[in-house]
């Protein structure tokens, strides 16, 4: 990350003769500001009406500030589908239909049919068949099930889906939401806490309700998830009406929710 | 922030996983939103969208943790800004004109609760009528819980002068609610 294109418009509009009054802000003053404690350093203890400020741009997400979703979500599916690789992948798909269905034989009939239909496999990978097409691609060539499903190209690496795709109250989100703050509050800075409050708190629909929230939510991969029944439904914006069932591939590779291969985090 | 189980969400996203792609997303689109109206007020939604749309096309090739997710989402969504020259170059012509008489009060008595949306409108016109730097450097310090390396690197700077900024910011603004009768 360099050659940033910094305009002079980003120079303080004070002059530079004023500089040596400020000193810099050192992070700890920062970070007390940020998560509403007293700052320790007398010379930045003028600041402190800053923090309702900053809670104030901390504050859970708003009217608005999740309506995107659809637009980003739509976004998402067709990455591997039509605008993103689908031009190029379409051209390949031909070739791999045919020898997938050379080694089922059973399915030679179907292959005339797959293919007569030309851009069937584009289509069937954006799930816009209608549901049994959907279900006779999913079969023969791998396409998601008729309902919404994993990212084309990589079959083997996501179990084809028939259920809820979360996030839900009892699913890894949540889990994902609670353990974050629990995390931050022992180990993270003050901004990372904030944060991952603040994300919490909307989840839980409001600060009130998280430790109640937290306590019906279990761990990914955790047998409980399918059992919290009185959990908190998820609040608006949850991306799915699928009944809160446990999705059959959890995001974390075993239970205690740590992937045992972690990209490293600094 | 998703903590230690951001690894798993981004993985699973990566393959597809719409529910770990909304929990990425929903974690950073708020952010992302408050950023982007303060440096480019006029276009925040769109940049906003452009930004998921640019990160969702590179998403499989994203190799980080959780920081360097956020400092690439906050990287696009500036560059995404100024590419399109719809960043902010100068001061608004009325710094916090938006803000209207009584306003601040609402700041700071909804501080300690779930906040509401005038509180938040209210600080980030705040923070918009400072010098654009100093604004700058404070959003991403604060809403993007970027560290003072990380926005030395987005906006260009030494981490010494990103740090001065960000002081001579807060005394604007704790000046600012000093005058408005917030105390604490």
């Amino acid at each position: 990350m360099s050659g940033w294109d910094v305009s002079d418009a980003d120079m303080p509009n004070i002059p530079g003769s004023q500089r040596a009054d400020v000193p810099e802000l050192p992070d700890e003053a920062l970070d007390a500001l940020i998560t509403g404690d007293l700052i320790t350093d007398e010379a930045c203890a003028g600041l402190q009406p800053a923090a309702a400020l900053l809670a104030a741009l901390n504050a859970a997400p708003q009217d608005g500030e999740l309506d995107g979703h659809a637009g980003a979500l739509a976004e998402f599916r067709h990455r591997g589908g039509m605008p993103v690789h689908a031009r190029r992948s379409a051209r390949r798909r031909p070739r791999l239909l045919t020898s997938l269905l050379t080694a089922k034989a059973a399915a030679v009939a179907a292959a005339a049919a797959v293919a007569a239909l030309g851009g069937v496999a584009a289509a069937a990978y954006t799930s816009t068949l209608p549901a049994p097409a959907q279900q006779f691609a999913h079969g023969v060539i791998g396409a998601p099930s008729p309902q919404p499903s994993h990212r084309p190209g990589t079959p083997q690496a996501t179990p084809a889906r028939t259920d809820a795709v979360g996030p839900d109250a009892t699913g890894p989100a949540a889990s994902g939401l609670c353990t974050a703050y629990a995390h931050a509050k022992a180990h993270g800075t003050a901004s990372r806490k904030a944060i991952a409050f603040r994300n919490l708190a909307a989840a839980a629909g409001g600060a009130a309700k998280i430790a109640a929230y937290c306590a019906a939510v279990s761990r990914p991969g955790s047998s409980q998830s399918s059992q919290s029944a009185s959990a908190p439904t998820h609040p608006a914006g949850r991306p799915t009406s699928h009944p809160a069932r446990k999705p059959s591939s959890q995001p974390t590779p075993h239970s205690t929710g740590r992937p045992s291969s972690a990209p490293t985090t600094h | 922030m998703i903590g230690e189980d951001f690894p798993a969400f981004l993985t699973a996203a990566q393959q597809g996983d719409e529910g770990a792609f909304t929990v990425l997303w929903r974690d950073g689109n708020p952010a992302l939103l408050r950023y982007l109206k303060v440096i480019a007020p006029e276009s925040a939604e769109d940049v906003t969208a452009e930004t998921w749309v640019t990160v969702v096309r590179g998403l499989d090739r994203f190799r980080g943790g959780e920081n360097a997710w956020r400092a690439w989402l906050f990287t696009t969504a500036r560059r995404r800004a100024v590419d399109e020259g719809r960043r902010r170059s100068r001061r608004p012509e009325s710094p916090a004109a938006e803000v209207e008489e009584g306003h601040w009060a609402e700041v700071a008595d909804t501080a300690d609760q779930v906040l509401e949306n005038l509180a938040t409108r209210a600080a980030i016109a705040a923070v918009a009528s400072l010098p654009p730097l100093q604004a700058e450097v404070i959003m991403l310090r604060v809403v993007a819980g970027l560290d003072t390396e990380a926005v030395a690197q987005l906006v260009g700077r030494s981490p010494g002068a990103v740090r001065v900024a960000v002081h001579r910011g807060l005394r604007r603004l704790a000046q600012m609610m000093t005058e408005a009768g917030v105390t604490r």
